[in-house]
């Protein structure tokens, strides 16, 4: 991997340049939240000048249809649909029939970074931003709208067609420092505008507002596809920047609480402290959870003590199995026993506990199945959540088990 | 860049939401997961200890379900 990347802003570069960015229509979907990676790339688009429109068919329950009247009155230059796996056949149809509209479309997000090439060729999108998006997406319209026309094969991170083929451009390094990008756009998306609960887990106060303060995991569990853009890398956003974000949100949406949907916050103890210490100094009124889930291994007494008195209430914590051997072959790097100590000692914190577990795991018979429901009955947990693996483009774990049996496609 | 191949077109792209996933990749078939999942949320929260702390919610609900009904 190259050296990492610098951010550049130039206020002029995409003047008059409209962007618009929509979420499928996906009626299985029950979680109604602000799209955080959305925001950001609006924010740094929004930073060079471009002027940034949002459609949440998701939120506002549109029809396919609805969506193309209301894109078409704002005539946007360029218009960005992200694709995950679980919302991929949406994601495509929504992108076929933008394109026979006539819109211009950039594709993007886990599952386009998985197989950039298999889903540009697939969903007829115009160009794909693989990876960390911001950058190239800037590059990609100041390339657009002429402001500093580049070759969009010297656009790292890109791929796009040409000549009735496809040109997947070399990986675009990672960002250096992430307290250089711009906060998310929060105005497109007001937290009082989303129900009460838009990740799917009780809250306590309203408006609240999901922040990601960090990217990438250390970590390499074989369910997971976070690696896929983030490439095992952990990056921080300084306990500073985001009590400026938090301020930000307090002061012009009226937030109460905050939900830290990192990967793992409590990665580094020390940024955790500095954020509570923050928060403790500044009397910014919120409280705050995890709902994401914070790895078992990097949480200790004194550090759950701090968090519980700096406003956090709620931690969810990825426990998956209650079988060790499962733990072990999907390369959790957690043990039943160290799990116990954790979840106990986060209670007697006075921070309320939930859990995540994982059903039909590779390798999972019934009896490891049972033992999951007895260990998490086990647990002083308030809440437990019970979900069937599934898939995500990308997934290590499956590589080599029956992705090449569904026509090689590995799944996470 | 990555390197998985894939026969997109041969996908069937219905089998996949964030909740359900129509496909089993260990020895229990999906439809007994999907049993074993329910299965698992009645036994954990239908326990004294657990439900009086999970109605307290009751409240939130409500005013759940009332935002979810200015939304609708």
């Amino acid at each position: 991997m190259k050296t990492d990347q610098a951010i550049e802003i130039d206020p002029g570069s995409l003047r008059e340049f409209k962007m618009l960015f929509i979420l499928p229509p996906f009626p299985k979907e029950h979680k109604m939240a602000p799209p955080n990676g959305i925001g950001y790339l609006a924010g740094m688009l929004e930073a060079n000048g471009a002027e940034c429109y949002f459609i949440d068919g998701i939120k506002d329950r549109l029809t396919i249809g609805a969506i193309l009247s209301r894109a078409a009155a704002l005539k946007p230059d360029l218009v960005g649909v992200p694709l995950l796996t679980p919302m991929y056949k949406a994601s495509r149809e929504l992108i076929l029939e933008l394109k026979r509209a006539g819109f211009k479309t950039v594709a993007g997000g886990p599952h386009a970074s998985a197989l950039p090439a298999e889903t540009l060729a697939d969903t007829g999108a115009d160009y794909l931003v693989f990876g960390e998006g911001e950058s190239t997406l800037l590059e990609l319209c100041r390339s657009l709208n002429g402001s500093r026309p580049r070759p969009l094969s010297e656009i790292p991170g890109l791929a796009f067609k040409s000549g009735g083929g496809l040109v997947i451009n070399e990986a675009r390094p990672l960002i250096e420092d992430i307290d250089a990008l711009p906060f998310p756009a929060w105005h497109l998306f007001p937290p009082d505008q989303y129900p009460f609960s838009p990740q799917g887990t009780m809250a306590k106060g309203y408006p609240l507002a999901a922040i990601t303060t960090s990217r990438g995991c250390p970590f390499n569990c074989g369910f997971c596809s976070t690696n896929v853009i983030w490439r095992r890398r952990f990056r921080a956003r300084s306990a500073g920047n985001v009590i400026a974000e938090i301020e930000m949100l307090v002061r012009d949406y009226g937030v109460r609480e905050i939900q830290f949907i990192d990967d793992n916050l409590t990665t580094q103890r020390g940024r955790v402290l500095a954020i509570c210490d923050e928060l403790e100094k500044r009397g910014l009124g919120v409280v705050w959870s995890c709902p994401n889930g914070v790895r078992i291994d990097s949480l200790d007494e004194e550090l759950a003590r701090r968090m519980k008195q700096c406003g956090c209430y709620s931690l969810t914590f990825g426990i998956e199995s209650g079988n060790q051997e499962v733990l072990d072959r999907v390369e959790k790097g957690t043990k039943l026993e160290q799990i116990e100590k954790v979840v106990a000692m986060v209670r007697r914190a006075g921070i309320e506990t939930r859990g995540f577990f994982i059903v039909g795991l590779p390798g999972e018979t019934r009896a490891t199945i049972r033992q999951t429901i007895d260990f998490a009955k086990r647990l002083p947990l308030s809440f437990a959540g019970f979900s069937i693996f599934s898939f995500d483009a990308g997934l290590k774990i499956l590589q080599g088990m029956g992705g090449e049996k569904q026509g090689g496609y590995s799944r996470s | 860049m990555a390197k998985n191949k894939v026969d997109i077109a041969g996908l069937d792209w219905d089998r996949f939401d964030s909740y359900r996933s129509k496909m089993s990749v260990c020895e229990v078939p999906q439809e007994e997961l999907q049993a074993l999942c329910r299965r698992a949320n009645l036994e954990f929260y239908l326990r004294p200890r657990i439900l009086p702390g999970f109605l307290k919610y009751i409240r939130q609900f409500r005013w759940i379900l009332k935002r979810l009904l200015h939304y609708y």
